[in-house]
């Protein structure tokens, strides 16, 4: 269910953190470079992290595919209002910014990077960031977004079974008032599988559980 | 051994348990009665997911009270909707939950999961996502997901619920051959006919108590049932 | 409080099955998408520090490589496209509308719940979206208000449908005025 395509190059392998500031860096030089030949440099640079990532063509089409419509939308505009070197920088710049970007998300396992954001998060625990909560929060999400689609959708066949003229519209409010009831049972789930005790090892900032 | 020592509780000013005192060693105890006969409560009770208002609950002599974590360790719960106990998105990490909450190593965690996934026929499916199972497949990770744990006691809420038919039997019979002592809440009465014991909880307080039969026949008396 | 981490958790994951619901993506700036009614229920319903961390979980997932959004999409590429501003906006917006709820819950009306979900869903997403995508795509700033205002109806519907919903939980189900009752 990621956006992760997995490889082993030196790209994969580095840390998640510094790719992350790596990518902040990229970012600000977008933002500062002016001049064509210097953005076609950068993209060109970035295209080049892509072969020695070994990543596929169909990665890169999937990296550029949520912003294709805007950038030539962006490209028409730009070429009628201001003339085409403005608009084949701006395409250039969205381009190396969202490849930049998708490079660090195709190379890094969710994970690892789940993992990095929750450190990065640490100083936060004087506003009570808890790393053992913020990881059952992430899984419980992934866990639960197929039993809630299902949930909605009994919800909407009873509805419709009973005649409603628009029955997903009113399975909305149902659906989440089962969802606040479930809470409750969940959480008792969790509480009688032991997650206290892990909770009061990661607050107590060591790391007493070796199991991973 | 469980005891409830003087147990009584109550939710928003009302008692849903009164004055409750049990010693609770057999090997296979049933808990029947209507709804909002104070069931549910009971359940929790007994591994400290809620403590009492006056009274104590020990079990092996350990305090829900003081003692919730480690009580916890001792009782497992499988709950009436596997939907919502199990938590995480795939078969192994689920089960690997329970274990990495109270710090168990990976190896050992690994070598029970095994065990338990061959043991129970689910070992192909240990890399499938949660909502890929059938629902008594589902039922018996919530199972595995306590056994993992190797409680003493396990207490089961209403455990054939959710179950069609077919899974039912399946699970009676998974439940029927555990070396634990189990407690098990139902209004299923084919399913603890064969117990040790059997509780009728009726508006807070034990109504009748002794062997399965005769609380059963006392229960439909109670509800102007004729012995059928 | 664990149960503040579930709800947390099953708001982020009713956004992300939002996304799921098939909707006409047509990708020129601002994904159509069913999802900001997410973020509004996020805040109505759980209140503004629950609805905040609902949006801010499942931007993190995203940021993570999750394809959560509308289209599958998801990774770092989507929050530094063009139309990033709109959601790093979410949070934000979740906060408002679960500060103003929470403000207003005693003598709640539609008429309220639907000004509040329509003013602080959509001016916050706006007030960011659109000068991150003229920065970002480096056109004027008219250029994308025009280019998002075709979207705001949409919106509008779905506050309409926030609205209905916060009211059905509040006599149903309601989470922000009983915070105090605990067993």
């Amino acid at each position: 269910m990621q956006r992760y395509s997995p490889g082993d190059s030196p790209i994969h392998r580095a840390a998640p953190g510094a790719k992350l500031v790596a990518l902040f860096a990229i970012g600000v030089l977008i933002a500062l470079l002016s001049s064509t030949p210097a953005l076609a440099a950068l993209s060109a640079l970035i295209m080049a992290l892509f072969l020695i990532a070994r990543l596929s063509v169909r990665d890169t089409a999937q990296a550029l595919s949520p912003v294709i419509l805007v950038a030539a939308a962006v490209f028409a505009l730009q070429w009628w209002l201001t003339g085409i070197g403005e608009a084949l920088r701006s395409v250039l710049r969205i381009f190396a910014l969202v490849l930049a970007a998708s490079l660090v998300t195709l190379t890094t396992p969710f994970s690892r990077m789940i993992d990095t954001l929750a450190a990065a998060a640490g100083p936060l625990a004087a506003f009570g960031f808890n790393p053992a909560r913020f990881g059952l929060a992430a899984a419980l999400v992934i866990r639960f977004i197929p039993v809630l689609m299902n949930d909605f959708r009994e919800i909407e066949m009873a509805r419709a079974a009973r005649g409603s003229r628009r029955p997903a519209l009113g399975a909305a409010g149902p659906l989440i008032i089962k969802t606040l009831r479930m809470t409750d049972t969940l959480s008792e789930a969790i509480l009688a599988r032991g997650f206290e005790t892990r909770e009061e090892a990661m607050r107590g900032g060591g790391r007493s559980d070796a199991a991973r | 051994m469980i005891e409830f020592r003087g147990v009584s509780r109550s939710f928003s000013g009302a008692p849903v348990l009164v004055d409750i005192n049990l010693a609770l060693g057999e090997r296979r105890i049933a808990i029947i009665g209507g709804n909002g006969s104070g069931k549910s409560t009971f359940a929790r009770l007994i591994n400290g997911l809620i403590v009492p208002d006056d009274g104590e609950v020990v079990v092996d002599g350990l305090s829900t009270r003081k003692d919730g974590p480690r009580v916890r360790r001792k009782v497992g719960l499988v709950f009436q909707n596997p939907e919502h106990q199990i938590v995480m998105p795939t078969v192994e990490e689920d089960l690997a939950f329970g274990p990495r909450n109270i710090g168990l190593g990976a190896a050992e965690t690994e070598a029970r999961m095994a065990q338990l996934l061959e043991g129970y026929g689910l070992a192909a499916k240990r890399h499938l996502p949660a909502h890929a199972l059938s629902g008594g497949e589902k039922k018996l990770l919530t199972l595995l997901s306590v056994l993992i744990m190797q409680p003493d006691y396990i207490v089961f809420d209403e455990p054939m619920n959710s179950l069609d038919l077919a899974a039912r039997c399946r699970f009676a019979a998974t439940m029927d051959a555990l070396p634990q002592a189990l407690i098990t809440i139902t209004h299923d009465f084919d399913l603890v006919a064969g117990y040790d014991r059997a509780l009728l909880l009726e508006n807070g307080r034990i109504a009748a108590d002794g062997p399965p039969a005769t609380v059963i026949a006392a229960y439909r008396e109670s509800l102007g049932l004729a012995a059928l | 409080m664990l149960r503040d981490s579930v709800h947390i958790a099953l708001f982020a994951a009713i956004t992300a099955a939002l996304g799921l619901i098939p909707k006409i993506d047509l990708g020129i700036g601002v994904p159509i998408t069913a999802q900001l009614l997410g973020v509004m229920l996020a805040g109505s319903v759980l209140g503004a520090r629950r609805g905040f961390l609902a949006m801010a979980l499942f931007l993190t997932l995203i940021a993570a490589g999750l394809p959560l959004l509308a289209g599958g999409r998801g990774g770092l590429g989507v929050l530094v496209g063009p139309s990033a501003g709109f959601l790093l906006a979410w949070p934000l917006a979740a906060a408002l509308i679960g500060l103003a709820t929470e403000r207003f819950w005693t003598g709640l009306t539609y008429a309220k719940a639907f000004a509040i979900n329509a003013l602080l869903g959509i001016l916050p997403v706006y007030a960011f979206g659109i000068p991150v995508l003229a920065a970002i795509s480096g056109i004027p700033l008219q250029a994308a208000l025009l280019g998002s205002l075709a979207f705001v109806p949409g919106d509008l519907v779905k506050a309409a449908i926030a609205a209905w919903i916060t009211l059905f939980v509040k006599r149903g189900y309601p989470l922000i005025g009983r915070e105090t009752m605990r067993e």
